[in-house]
């Protein structure tokens, strides 16, 4: 396992921080978010086409750049940092894995416009039976009509591409399958989000057309949740060093009594303790996005990045909105923006209570 | 000419093939590595040393295990003991002590703490007073290991109250076996008797026992500590699983027996993490959610830690800036106490009201239940850990001090 990065992996991580600063400040994004379709679609073009990072870890032959998941992660930890709003989780992390896990002719077949970012793809694969799980999946497939309700599908309304999980035939099957996003008899509605960044639908579908790109199973389904989850906890990682680096800067310069705020010892430790859990945290998120392709440990540390990070970029919220004070609860300030992003990430593809459990459950007790 | 670790395995390994004896006697054996170089390789030729870059001394110490050939004496505080006479003694105080100090001949305590000075280590009011040819000491020192059996002890003592209280103390190296010098065992509430208060009533001290320059004793104990770090973080992996033949081995056990008896408790202090998930199985609460929840919390802090301090090492070693991740450790190993000790009180439930051979696991679950508050205090608080970290890792500015001017005229206990 490596513990350090690159001088490649440095370099990355330095070129898109530099990027988001400079182009998606958090002001352009509280411009884009309440837009339509809630994102720059030129900014994320300039990421994923000209920038290269459309498909990091896609093979070269789908047109990606056949780097490791771990390069990936080091991207995502940025865009959390900066608060991305865009549909580069939803497009080219989350659809372009389960493309890459379809693994067939036809699932390959969209990769190289996900990964060009000529369109924009998602992934429906939540209902309100079936959580993290397929056996709870009521969507259904019949002659290449699909039936059914999609929840909690991350730029939904927007998407270009929908990728569906449903059962098929025979019973006891399921498959992944492709729809456009202006397919007859796919409804979209969209949902107000908690996190103003990540634009959310509820989709329903009557007899919605869709093509059957490859077959699904609780492995393969499993594999796609693990890696949304270590793709997850990086990104949560860059938002909880982001929470502490504002809470550092508010407190060297917010005065109180006479002094900063920083050098009071509650200030202080407060800071200290969000520093022990967002290392913690980052460890864990970047050595699971080493374990991808281990089968027997990849659960497993998918697990523990997700919990360590899910407790740790909701502390170093909330924290951050305390130390800031009265200032922190309101809408001007920008704090709000990455709490909203902490909560709601907190929760998607399942909380710390959930990972500790499942924890524990691959490690076979 | 330059070391290389071929060079290096070469020649080590030539030296103990000639030299290594399991049957020698041990503190012969250990003149030996003195004399040689092989004792001590990263001081200089001239003491007892070979000049070698810290980063070739693990492929000696596996060139040792190798052979299971024993070290140098490392029992409690020698290795720092030795390392600050090194860099602040003079010739005659190195040609006195160090030998001495790493053949295990004789045995050294550290003076340092005071009941009125803790957390303020700079704060300590023993007084040490020149009169004629000699230093008076007069005072207290508190949790001192080992001083019912030291021989020396390094001591900071104040020598000036009429300047700032960093500049007015000295650092002195102190005969332990002298009338002026009481020694008395200090009761755990763990039920241990590790440390040792320490009385000085005009205890002499002569004058070439001194470290260093007058007024110069915090900056010399700042060595001790660095020292004291460095010696704990390398602590690990240094047992031998089993014990070889040889006679020698007889010897270092007796010395370690004595000397590490102070420490039998330490690894409860930790939390005794390794215990967790059988204490959970044999408890039968393996299904209650709530043990769950704690005992995966407390694996993956404990993993976690590892990794982190693994990424600390991976930056040293790649030459890159040091990260925040290097000095969270210490608080880290606090927290993953105190989860640990969470989880064997939930496991154990009412046995936890118990203590002594009929209660769980014969005392040591109590053991543990009543150690690990003292590793958020020893060698530095939390809260203290926590002003360090925010100060000098995160650059929080420091609080403002109401301890300035000349000692004589500030607050103390």
């Amino acid at each position: 396992m490596e513990f350090a990065l690159t001088a490649e992996q440095t370099q990355l991580r330095d070129t898109v921080a530099q990027f988001l600063e400079s182009r998606c400040p958090i002001s352009h994004t509280r411009e884009v978010m309440t837009s339509t379709p809630g994102y720059d679609k030129e900014r994320w073009v300039n990421l994923g086409r000209d920038m290269g990072l459309g498909g990091i870890h896609a093979p070269t032959e789908c047109g990606g750049a056949g780097l490791s998941y771990s390069e990936t992660c080091i991207v995502l930890e940025q865009m959390g940092n900066a608060l991305y709003c865009g549909p580069y989780f939803s497009s080219n992390v989350l659809a372009v894995n389960a493309l890459l896990i379809g693994g067939t002719t036809e699932s390959r077949q969209f990769l190289a416009d996900l990964v060009s970012c000529n369109r924009t793809a998602t992934i429906a694969f939540i209902e309100e039976d079936a959580l993290w799980n397929l056996s709870g999946v009521q969507c259904s497939e019949r002659d290449g009509r699909i039936n059914g309700e999609k929840s909690y599908v991350f730029n939904g309304s927007s998407a270009d591409l929908i990728l569906v999980i449903a059962r098929c035939q025979p019973e006891g099957i399921f498959g992944l399958f492709a729809l456009d996003g202006g397919a007859k008899g796919l409804h979209k509605d969209s949902v107000k989000s908690l996190d103003l960044t990540r634009q959310l639908a509820r989709l329903t579908l009557k007899n919605a057309d869709a093509l059957r790109l490859a077959d699904w199973n609780e492995h393969k389904h499993r594999q796609f949740l693990d890696l949304a989850c270590i793709a997850l906890a990086n990104e949560m990682v860059g938002g909880a060093q982001r929470m502490l680096d504002s809470a550092l800067e508010y407190s060297s310069t917010r005065v109180q009594f006479g002094r900063t705020i920083g050098s009071l010892q509650a200030i202080k430790h407060k800071c200290a303790e969000m520093l022990l859990k967002i290392e913690f945290a980052r460890s864990a998120a970047l050595c699971a996005a080493q374990f991808v392709r281990d089968e027997s440990e990849r659960s497993k540390m998918a697990s523990m990045a997700k919990a360590m990070a899910s407790d740790a970029f909701m502390n170093a919220a909330s924290e951050c909105i305390q130390i800031h004070g009265g200032i922190g609860f309101t809408w001007e300030n920008d704090t709000h923006l990455w709490y909203r992003r902490a909560k709601s990430s907190e929760v998607y593809l399942g909380d710390s209570n959930y990972h500790r459990e499942n924890y524990l459950q691959s490690l076979g007790l | 000419m330059q070391w290389t670790e071929a060079r290096v395995r070469q020649e080590v390994r030539t030296w103990l093939g000639e030299n290594w004896d399991p049957n020698a006697r041990l503190i012969e054996w250990r003149n030996k590595l003195m004399d040689s170089g092989w004792g001590m390789p990263a001081w200089p030729t001239h003491w007892f040393g070979k000049d070698m870059p810290d980063g070739l001394i693990p492929t000696v110490q596996e060139e040792f295990a190798r052979v299971n050939a024993v070290g140098v004496a490392r029992t409690g505080i020698r290795l720092w003991a030795a390392e600050t006479l090194l860099a602040h003694g003079n010739d005659e105080q190195r040609e006195r002590f160090l030998r001495k100090i790493l053949t295990g001949e004789e045995i050294w305590c550290q003076l340092f703490s005071e009941p009125g000075s803790g957390s303020d280590l700079a704060g300590v009011t023993t007084r040490a007073e020149r009169k004629g040819q000699e230093w008076i000491v007069n005072g207290q020192k508190v949790w001192t290991t080992s001083a019912h059996h030291a021989d020396y002890g390094l001591l900071l003592a104040r020598t000036n109250w009429d300047v700032p209280k960093h500049q007015g103390m000295t650092y002195f190296v102190v005969d332990m076996k002298q009338e002026g010098v009481e020694v008395r065992p200090l009761k755990q509430m763990n039920g241990h008797a590790s440390f040792n208060q320490v009385f000085f009533t005009d205890a002499r001290i002569p004058l070439n026992n001194r470290i260093d320059e007058e007024g110069n004793g915090w900056r010399v104990a700042m060595t001790t500590l660095m020292h004291e770090r460095r010696a704990a973080n390398a602590l690990a992996g240094q047992s031998r699983s089993k014990t070889p033949e040889g006679t020698i081995y007889e010897e270092e056990r007796c010395e370690n027996t004595v000397l590490s008896e102070p420490y039998t408790w330490y690894p409860q202090r930790a939390g005794r993490v390794d215990l967790a998930i059988d204490r959970a199985a044999a408890t039968k609460t393996l299904d209650n959610p709530v043990v769950r929840q704690e005992l995966a919390q407390l694996l993956m802090m404990s993993q976690c830690s590892e990794w982190t301090a693994l990424r600390a090492r991976a930056a040293r070693e790649k030459g890159q800036p040091q990260g925040p991740e290097g000095s969270l450790g210490k608080l880290a190993n606090s927290y993953i106490a105190r989860q640990a000790l969470r989880v064997h009180t939930i496991t154990t439930g009412l046995g936890s009201m118990l203590e002594g051979e009929d209660a769980p696991m014969e005392g040591l679950i109590a053991e543990i239940l009543l150690s690990v508050p003292a590793i958020s205090i020893a060698g530095g608080t939390d809260e203290i850990q926590k002003n360090i970290i925010a100060e000098r890792v995160l650059g929080m500015e420091k609080e403002p001090r109401l301890d300035g001017g000349p000692f004589r005229e500030v607050r103390k206990n």
